[in-house]
């Protein structure tokens, strides 16, 4: 173990970097967030003392206020929704009425559910902990698809606390609820954490699994009370109310303390001036965190992609000097998904344990798994939402000490339009988390689901989402459940858990095996990205190690590698085309009205097609190959626009391809709002000339395979999408366009704002908004 | 920047789509999801053997027929009658049968042994469900149970069909008694419940359950489903001998299959008539039924759930027959029953068991199964000199397990027969099939050839030591 005689202070590495010849003149902004002391206020009266004297023991003399609001608003059975920072101990909010509710009843039970199998493991850690410490009698289990068969019955009788995810409750505990008679007939809280995750269509699927646990609750006789915690988002008993279906009260007065926190900006210096080409955001990052790596602070940098992740991973490992001369590789680590779940933990420890000094994640980490506070925190590029941001730069952050966070800036032109706006990110313009539990596509699936269960009674229909009736009657007309009177029952051989999954992707991954000897499977990869990480040739790296993939199995989805250790890496290049496969309805041009818009089903085509070799450090390219793997296609769900100027240009618009970009963005800024989804959920793609409508045409699309409707809803309301993004443009402030409406200029005076404007309003113009909208 | 003031405007605005067009939609809507996730194909066509019956099929895609809720026809089901409860009203099918004669099912011309079911108490049925809490059980406790359900597990597979089989009356006028416990809607599968439950006596008596994979699905099938309807089961705490268990230890790898069917064939010498319906079918006819209200449709699934319990009491009779010789086994069958023998413990019946598979099986494979079984029960007698030939006769086999075999008779000539000369003899012969097997498996084979190696320099460092002693 190496040993620091004297790591510097915050404050010191602030004054080093802010003196730096080389690096200050690139610093565009500091902030600084004054310090909060801790507020403090008394343990609910109801609370018993064995827990407080617990908590005592571990060092929780006084809850903070917020623990102390929302422990007594739990005890007194209010549905809450918790928002305060990381680390501020929101675990105490639901651990200490968890605790009390078993000890008033030792039949008494809790669901936990994390969005995640790690943070799951986590929570069991901590609440073993402490009820070590109180010497209770409360058995806590994990139950998810790691759970052994043979401990699953023991987890369904014995278990007070059941820890949890949705899609383990959507799959394997509702529709299986005879098994859970233990757990729903007592079932007191039900915590739902890091809930800011379930937003758009996953979180309309969640809300509907939540439907379907509160209706098998109410036929066991339970009626739990709900413990929500969140991030910061703009909405969040918004948000949790539309999850859970009832008001909820928001709990966010946080009184936990804070050290000052330091934020930075730093935009890469210019190395062309002709070009105005800047320094490589990898290069620049690497600049920055190998300063506090020197200087011994605790560093967390995020990087928005794996391949980045471990490129700076084995950058930051190369320079790496001062303050630890002779330790190995371990001071600097990957973590990303894909790593195996043991070195995920290891990691973990490693950094709770200051072993580990520099981590570099990608937004795996913004989640609230437990590291502990850091000193430092660097962004290898913008996020992409503010919400994201602050989840990133709060993993810096200890409670007594001061914290840094830096951003450094990548060319693009979101993240320059962000450095040259700090008012944009430190403005109170957070995204907010949006769900459509009735959208009819998801629903239908859990409407099928929840009668499965049990059979559905005609006065329950409503508690089932609003268009419950009208589902069940096309249901019963293909014969899947059968409607007798005022009940309806489950009539087919199907298991409708298993036909719909909460959220998309991820479900194939290529495993990879290093030969050895010995022969060992080092990681895993989702299928739409092994074909760029790991195909035939290509350099995988993972922990900062290099691997030569000699071989991709794709019909086995298992890819062969052998450790290697050479001066280059692979980049493959990924070819996405979009095709319209089937129009289900569509505007025809008519004289004066120059717009054509439709909705239908497209293609989205993922071929990759070479790679390039690029040497470390000066990224120079040094040959390429041919990746020889078939085509992926998914089929989703899309609307689309289209500028008609083929009668000439369009009055105002002097760009074409500025304003279908313009227009594109904006269109993506607002649809989300009207479909209530989140931004994810739709992609944007625009032809300056479709072969579809054969005009300049913006395509937004579905992420989600077969999609939900929502290429039809757009299609439906586009005079209000118009209308709304009109609204939006207009009002901006900003001057050539911004992330908020038609996304930043790509280049200072290229008329994007006025080209969309121009453009909008041509289609405003055709689009006349019905009286109902 | 993103104002979320316009937010206001999208929340206030009512919903677009009327509730007709929305339904239009999800008809589409639903119709494409079929297809996209294709369903298990439909049962293929039943060969109606009811007159008439033909007449309803070209509907069965279509709303039902009839309206719903029409009482179910009894006429058209020989000893059915409808049974009130509690919670509502089943359809209860009672056919007894004397035991002393074979027993007919109509539907497929089959005769059934039941005769030797009395039999069936004490230390053969014990051997088949090691369990001393069966050990005083008598006949009349003995439940046969079978149910067809509408899925395969979850709390959306009900239990429509239920067939028990015990044997009540005394003396000559043993009657095998088979009750069916039809729900002729989903709802009235509390009262089939109930109607089980107390018939069988669940909750009053000490029924011992008898089933083929029972443990797994039936008992907590049953159960689950009486607490759907607020009732309380049982039977996963009753007394059951799960003839599935017993069937593994005795066939695995002796018949395709541990399936039913596989067994019915071996042991009874009985294959289903093709025209038949299989339990998987067992939903679609239900649904059917469900759509039409015609009891025809039943037909073909009740007779395949009675000639499974009446199959499932011939063959439990018929097992533990073998087991306990009062049937003679041969060939594979005493194989069989020597392995379950063995596997309780029983060493002297197993022994004889052996020994007669060794005397009329053919299949080199199963001689040699027998011949390493049997060495092992006279090794653990401590005759291990009975069980060199046996050991010789495995390794001379061509083809056959070998390492087990000679690792057996070098111990035996190393340190009991102290014959070293004999121990080299065959470790030398070892190393041989070593050799051959690298082609094969080099790994293992190489980890076998250690170990020769380690145990050829043993013996002759001994037998070095004994000659210059000597």
């Amino acid at each position: 173990m190496t040993s620091l005689a004297s790591p510097d202070t915050v404050e010191e590495i602030i004054r080093t970097l802010r003196g730096d010849p080389r690096l200050a003149p690139n610093f565009v902004a500091w902030h600084t967030l004054p310090p909060q002391p801790a507020r403090t206020a008394p343990w609910p009266d109801r609370l018993d003392a064995r827990i407080v004297a617990a908590l005592g023991r571990r060092g929780i003399d006084q809850p903070y206020t917020h623990q102390s609001a929302a422990i007594a608003g739990a005890l007194d059975g209010r549905d809450q929704v918790i928002v305060t920072p990381t680390a501020s101990g929101k675990t105490l909010c639901y651990t200490a009425p968890v605790l009390q509710a078993i000890l008033d009843d030792p039949q008494a039970r809790a669901l936990y559910l994390f969005p995640t199998k790690a943070l799951a493991q986590d929570q069991l850690n901590e609440l073993h902990g402490i009820v070590t410490e109180a010497e209770i009698d409360v058995r806590a289990f994990t139950y998810d698809g790691d759970t052994a068969p043979s401990a699953r019955r023991a987890v369904r009788t014995a278990g007070h606390v059941v820890i949890t995810n949705p899609d383990m409750l959507h799959t394997g505990i509702l529709p299986h609820h005879t098994k859970w008679v233990r757990l729903f007939e007592r079932l007191r809280y039900i915590v739902i954490d890091e809930l800011h995750t379930y937003r758009g269509v996953f979180g309309s699927h969640v809300a509907n699994v939540l439907r379907r646990l509160l209706r098998i609750c109410r036929f066991y006789g339970s009626d739990p009370i709900f413990i929500c915690c969140s991030a910061t988002i703009a909405n969040p008993a918004e948000l949790a109310a539309r999850l859970i279906g009832r008001p909820v009260a928001l709990v966010d007065d946080n009184g936990a303390p804070r050290g000052e926190r330091t934020i930075a900006l730093y935009n890469p210096p210019i190395v062309n001036r002709e070009l105005g080409i800047r320094r490589g955001v990898v290069n620049a990052t690497v600049d920055v965190a190998s300063r506090l790596q020197a200087a011994g602070a605790q560093t967390i940098v995020f990087a928005g992609s794996r391949t980045r992740v471990e490129e700076l991973t084995q950058y930051l490992r190369e320079t790496r000097h001062g303050a630890y001369p002779d330790a190995g590789d371990d001071l600097v680590r990957g973590y990303r998904s894909g790593y195996l779940p043991h070195e995920r933990r290891e990691i973990e420890a490693a950094l709770r344990e200051g072993r580990l000094r520099t981590v570099v994640g990608t937004n795996a980490l913004e989640l609230g798994i437990d590291i502990g506070g850091l000193d430092a925190a660097v962004l290898a590029g913008y996020p992409g939402t503010i919400a994201s941001l602050w989840q990133q730069m709060g993993r810096a952050g200890r409670r007594s000490t001061p914290s840094l966070a830096i951003l450094v800036a990548s060319s693009s032109p979101l993240d320059q339009y962000v450095v040259a706006h700090p008012e944009y990110l430190l403005g109170e313009s957070i995204e907010a988390g949006l769900i459509d539990p009735d959208n009819p596509v998801v629903a239908v699936e859990h409407v099928k689901c929840a009668v499965f269960e049990l059979p559905v009674e005609a006065s329950e229909h409503a508690a089932l989402g609003a268009r419950t009736t009208a589902l069940i009657d096309v249901l019963d007309e293909t014969g899947m459940v059968h409607r007798a009177g005022e009940r309806t029952y489950w009539s087919s051989e199907a298991f409708p858990a298993q036909e719909v999954s909460l959220r998309q992707g991820a479900e194939q991954n290529v495993v990879i095996v290093d030969q050895g000897p010995p022969a060992r499977v080092i990681g895993e990869i989702d299928r739409p990205s092994a074909m760029t990480l790991v195909h035939d040739e290509a350099i995988y790296v993972h922990d900062g190690r290099q691997y030569h993939v000699d071989y991709l199995d794709w019909e086995e989805l298992k890819a062969y590698v052998r450790r290697v250790d050479v001066d280059y890496y692979t980049d493959g290049h990924l070819a996405v085309d979009l095709k319209v496969i089937d129009e289900w309805d569509a505007t025809t041009p008519a004289p004066g009205t120059p717009i054509l818009r439709g909705h239908g089903e497209v293609a989205v085509t993922y071929l990759a097609t070479l790679f390039k070799k690029i040497r470390l450090h000066t990224h120079e390219n040094i040959g390429w190959g041919k990746i020889r793997l078939p085509q992926d296609d998914m089929h989703t769900g899309a609307f689309w626009v289209a500028l008609d100027d083929s009668a000439g240009p369009i009055e105002g618009v002097t760009d074409v391809e500025a304003a279908l970009q313009g227009v594109g963005a904006v269109l993506r800024n607002v649809a989300p709002m009207l479909l209530m989804c989140d931004p994810r959920d739709l992609h944007l793609s625009t032809q300056v000339r479709s072969p579809h409508t054969g005009l300049p045409t913006i395509f937004l699309w579905e992420s989600i395979p077969g999609g939900v409707g929502f290429g039809e809803r757009l299609f439906n309301e586009t005079a209000r999408l118009i209308e709304i993004a009109r609204g939006l443009v207009d009002e901006c402030g900003c001057y050539e366009g911004c992330p908020g409406c038609v996304g930043p200029a790509a280049a200072p005076g290229a008329g994007t704002k006025r080209s969309a404007q121009a453009a909008l309003r041509a289609l405003a113009r055709s689009l006349p908004v019905e009286p109902s909208a | 920047m993103t104002s979320l003031a316009s937010r206001s405007l999208l929340h206030s605005s009512p919903q677009t789509s009327t509730d007709a067009a929305t339904r239009e939609r999800l008809r589409a809507l639903i119709r494409e999801i079929d297809t996209r996730s294709p369903r298990p194909a439909p049962p293929p066509a039943f060969v109606p053997r009811v007159p008439g019956a033909a007449e309803v099929y070209p509907h069965e895609d279509m709303r039902p027929v009839t309206p719903r809720g029409l009482p179910v026809p009894l006429e058209s089901m020989p000893g059915a009658r409808l049974r009130v409860t509690a919670s509502g009203t089943c359809v209860v099918r009672e056919v007894r049968r004397p035991l002393a004669a074979p027993a007919h099912l109509v539907a497929t011309g089959e005769a059934f042994d039941l005769g030797d079911l009395p039999r069936l108490v004490g230390a053969p049925l014990v051997r088949l469900a090691p369990d001393a809490e069966l050990e005083d059980a008598s006949v009349e406790d003995l439940l046969f149970l079978d149910i067809e359900t509408t899925g395969l597990g979850g709390a959306g597979a009900m239990a429509f069909l239920v067939a028990t089989g015990c044997v009540e009356g005394s003396g000559a006028a043993r009657e095998f008694v088979l009750r069916q416990y039809i729900a002729p809607s989903p709802p009235a599968e509390a009262s089939l419940l109930e109607a089980l439950i107390e018939d069988a006596h669940v909750r009053d008596g000490d029924p011992v359950l008898v089933t083929y994979n029972g443990r797994m699905f039936d008992a907590p099938i049953l159960d689950g489903r009486a607490t759907m309807h607020r009732q309380r089961g049982g039977f996963d705490a009753l007394r059951h001998l799960d003839l599935l268990l017993p069937a593994r230890i005795a066939y695995r790898g002796l018949l395709p299959s541990c399936r039913l069917v596989e067994m019915e064939y071996a042991l009874l010498g009985m294959t289903r008539p093709p025209s038949e319906a299989s339990g998987a079918e067992a939903p679609g006819w239900y649904f059917r039924f469900l759509r039409t209200g015609d009891a025809r449709m039943l037909a073909p699934i009740i007779e395949h759930n009675e000639r499974d319990v009446v199959a499932l009491a011939a063959l439990t009779a018929r097992f533990a027959a073998l087991a306990d010789g009062h049937a003679e086994a041969t060939g594979t069958h005493a194989l069989a029953a020597g392995r379950l023998l063995a596997k309780r413990g029983e060493h002297d019946g197993a022994r004889g068991h052996f020994e007669r598979a060794d005397a009329t099986l053919t299949a080199p494979d199963r001689q040699t199964e027998t011949w390493l079984r049997l060495a092992a029960l006279h090794k653990a007698a401590g005759r291990r000199d009975l069980a060199v030939p046996l050991w010789r006769r495995v390794v001379e086999q061509p083809g056959a397990p070998v390492q087990r075999a000679f690792q057996e008779l070098a111990i035996y000539y190393e340190r009991h027969a102290r014959d070293l000369a004999a121990a080299l003899e065959v470790v030398d012969c070892a190393l041989g099939h070593a050799d051959r097997m690298a082609r094969l498996d080099a790994v293992r084979a190489e980890r076998w050839r250690t170990a020769l190696l380690q145990r050829r320099s043993r013996v002759h460092s001994r037998l070095a030591r004994t000659l210059s002693l000597g």
